[in-house]
Order: C-alpha cells, then structure tokens, then sequence
C-alpha cells in the first residue's frame, strides 16, 4: 500500500517535472513576447543612386560623402570613357535623432551649395503593431554660386534659390529586395529663359542584395506631361552596384545623368541611353561616431 | 506515519515545482570582439531568464535585435549581415546547475556552480558547460553571472575575409541577471 503511493507520487513528481520543463519553454517565449520592431536598413545609404532613400544617418554619426560623376564614355578611350573630366560633391550629413538628419553640401555645378533636411515621418515595422512602409520627406534648398552674367543689372540673392521637396516611400519586401516610390517637386526662384519655375517628377527605385555586402540598384525619374524644359531633357536612369566594408558604402553607377544634385538631374539629364550617351559615377559613404563620449558616460 | 511523511515530502516538492519560480525579463548580457584593430561591443538589457532552485534548471533567451552598439552602422551590420535576424531572431540556452547541492537559497553568499546545457544561437544548437556565479543576497534575492567564449566560427556566423582582422575568432560574452520571484500569471 505504502509503496504503491510512493509509486503514485514519483509519477505524480515526474510528469510534474515534465510539466515544469514544457512551461519553461512556453514561459521564456510568453516573456520575449512579439514587440513591434522598425525595419532596418531598407537602403543600404540615404541615396538609392542620384535621388534619396528612406534612410537617415542614426543619431550622432556623421556621413562624409563624396560624389563623383565623369565625363560621357562616349569619349572613349581618349577621354577614358570619360573618367578625364570629373563633376563632383562633398557633403557632410549628420543625424539630430534617429529620424532627423541634416545636411550641408557643394557641388562643382553651378558652384552650387545646398543644404537639406529629411525627416523620417513613417517608418515600417514588425511585431505586435506591424506597419506596412517607410515615408520620409526630404527638402533642400541649393544656392547658386556662380558669378552674375551681366553685372549691370539688379540682382536678388533670392534669384539664386532652388528648392526640392521631396516625398519617399519604401518598403523592404524581403531581406533582399526594397523598393521606393518618390515624388518630387523642384521649385526655381528664377527659371533660365521660358523654363518652368516649378518641375515635377515621380521616382522609382529598388535595389537587390546579391550578397550581404553588396547590391544591385537601379533608379528612374520620370518627368511628368509637358514641363518647359530644353527638348534635350530626359528622363533619368540608373543602374547601380552597392558594395559595403565597415564603415564605407561604395556605389558605382552609370547613369543617362551627370548631374548630381536634383535641380540639375531633374532637369537636365541630357544622356540617352539608347544612343549609349552615359556617365559612370560613384558615391563613397564614410560613416564616423560623434556621440560615443556621451553614450559612454550612461 | 510513515505515509503522511512521505506525503509531506512529496507535497513540499510539489509546492517547489508549481512555485518557485525566479525570473526576469531586464537580464544584461554583452559581448566584445577585440582585435587589434578594432573593438567591437555590443548590450543586450531585455534578457529574458528564468531560474528554477528545486531542479537547477536555467533558462535565457533574448532578441538578437535587442543588441545596441556604440560603433555607426553596427547594429546594421550585426543584424544585417552576421547573425541573419531576419531568419534568426531570437537566441536561447536552456540547461542545468550540475551541482545545484552546492547552494543553499536559504543563506546569502556567492557560490560558484557550473551550468550546461544547449546554446541555440544563428539557428545552431551547441551542448555548452560553463563555470559561474550565483549570488544569493542578504535580502534573499538571486542574481547571477558568468563570463564565457563564444566562437562565432562554431554557430556558422560568417567572417569575411575582407573583415577578417576586425572581428576575433573568439568573442567575450558577459552576462548578468538579477531575478525576482515569479509570480503565475504575471
């Protein structure tokens, strides 16, 4: 009798033990939950090419940019395929949060420097309140530096204002391939000759990671019904590839553009793909940490 | 006499079982990658652990997300291209104190107890015995740590070579968690 019971409790005990080992498990996953997490790095930089990406440089870290586009290869071997002349940018880009980042820049077109803010609005998300996109609105405002044609006449500083307000919308499909919608608006205080002052154009890019460090981008800005533009514009394409080490992004693109900055590939995109009129181009991402003191000291 | 003894016995275990339960849910566990070249840290502080006295048994688990980092884009690249959190969210060990006679709950102290079990990390389960530290406190409460070495090599975490010399082949991991009872139902 007695040992029948001490039998009874010894199973009683081992399924118990059974039980409290299956609880763990369900216990430790109940724990961890299912938080709502924002997706990371649906661009690998701020550019997906010539135009902007979703994303920002993080809070305190600083983006040292260097932009080049060349020559037309159809220079050919003369002109190295173009690589002889060169256009360039330097920028620097820093993070106020998370999802704001600030800009300031020069460009050899038109000397032109330019400041730029973009504003993380929405950001796509997993987990328990899921969304779906990433929306940025990113606005600029590019200074003209050139000296005035004709000296004799009145000139405003406003006259050598433009302004992009642009819109971007991204989703991260997978862990391989992102896409992005971006609407764009380029305001010019003075328009050369009957050119618009305002000029719209709708952007499409998406890029694929072929490894985990690297990607093929592309990226086409298409300018909405009749603008006023010199007959010469196009539309812009570009094909990238995305090569990341630590802290440098690399992008190598060609590109039916040699403008870098959006007043001047918008409107003046002047190569044509067909007639094999191209740039080839790179941007260099230098990424450094200005807030590690600080952070240190928590 | 000897039934209702027996009883006894087998109702206090029944009363450990069902509730004596440690937890927590803000456990810190970090890791370092030093090589000459560069220091790699990152801090996990939403560790999630549980720890049962009566049997010994140790749980951890975490989000691989959860990491933060001091360095630009490490967390990216953590994430991103290391331990692939899109396909491995989440790492875990669940295992046992081996010598859970060592410690006495009941009178505070160190006491150092060595813990095996299976470490599942980057979707590889790996048998693991380490040394480490529980702590019992004069207010009664459990807290615990341990430092251990983990060779990212062993979970099939890639190194390129490009990288090679900024990231160790054996990584410090610190961990740290101070449990409160648990209460069912919480």
């Amino acid at each position: 009798m007695v040992r029948r019971i001490i039998n009874l409790f010894v199973t009683v005990f081992a399924v118990l033990h059974l039980h409290a080992q299956g609880d763990l498990d369900s216990l430790l996953k109940a724990s961890l939950g299912n938080p709502t997490e924002e997706v990371l790095a649906t661009f690998k930089t701020t550019r997906i090419i010539n135009g902007h990406s979703t994303e920002r440089v993080r809070k305190g870290d600083l983006d040292f940019r260097v932009v080049h586009r060349f020559g037309s290869v159809k220079g050919g071997a003369y002109e190295f395929f173009g690589i002889d002349q060169s256009t360039s940018q330097f920028g620097l880009e820093y993070g106020l949060n998370d999802y704001i980042m600030l800009g300031i820049s020069r460009a050899t077109w038109q000397k032109t420097t330019s400041g730029l803010v973009k504003i993380s609005l929405l950001r796509q998300k997993t987990g328990e309140k899921s969304f779906p996109f990433s929306l940025s609105y990113i606005t600029s405002v590019y200074i003209n530096g050139l000296k005035w044609a004709d000296e004799n006449r009145t000139h405003y500083f406003s006259s050598r204002l433009n302004y992009l307000h642009q819109m971007a919308i991204a989703r991260k499909f997978s862990p391989a391939f992102s896409a992005q919608l971006s609407p764009l608006l380029i305001h010019r205080n003075l328009a050369p000759g009957e050119e618009a002052n305002d000029i719209f154009a709708i952007g499409a890019g998406g890029r694929y990671k072929v490894t985990v460090r690297s990607a093929i981008v592309a990226e086409y800005y298409f300018l909405t019904g009749s603008q006023n533009l010199p007959a010469e514009s196009h539309n812009c394409l570009s094909l990238g590839f995305d090569i990341e080490t630590g802290s440098h992004v690399f992008q190598l693109m060609l590109t039916n553009s040699q403008g870098i900055t959006e007043n001047n590939f918008i409107p003046y995109t002047t190569g044509k793909w067909t007639k094999g009129d191209l740039f080839i181009g790179f941007n260099i991402c230098r990424f450094f940490t200005t807030g590690a003191s600080a952070k240190n000291k928590k | 006499m000897r039934l209702l003894f027996t009883l006894i016995i087998a109702l206090v275990n029944l009363s450990l079982f069902s509730q004596d339960k440690w937890f927590t849910n803000a456990g810190i566990i970090g890791f370092s990658s030093e090589t000459e070249v560069i220091v790699i840290a990152g801090k996990n502080e939403k560790v999630v652990s549980f720890l049962v006295p009566a049997t010994g048994e140790m749980a951890f688990a975490l989000r691989m997300t959860d990491f933060t980092f001091e360095l630009p884009l490490a967390r990216e690249h953590f994430n991103e291209n290391y331990v692939e959190s899109h396909k491995f969210p989440t790492a875990q060990f669940k295992g046992k104190i081996s010598d859970p006679e060592k410690i006495t709950y009941t009178i505070p102290g160190n006491y150092a107890v060595t813990v095996s079990g299976e470490l599942t990390l980057h979707g590889v389960s790996r048998q693991i015995t380490e040394k480490g530290l529980i702590t019992v406190g004069a207010d009664g409460n459990i807290s615990g740590m341990a430092v251990i070495t983990i060779r990212p090599e062993d979970y099939k975490i890639k190194v390129p070579r490009l990288v090679r010399d900024k990231v160790a082949e054996e990584v410090k991991v610190t961990i740290q968690v101070k449990y409160e009872p648990y209460k069912d139902g919480k």
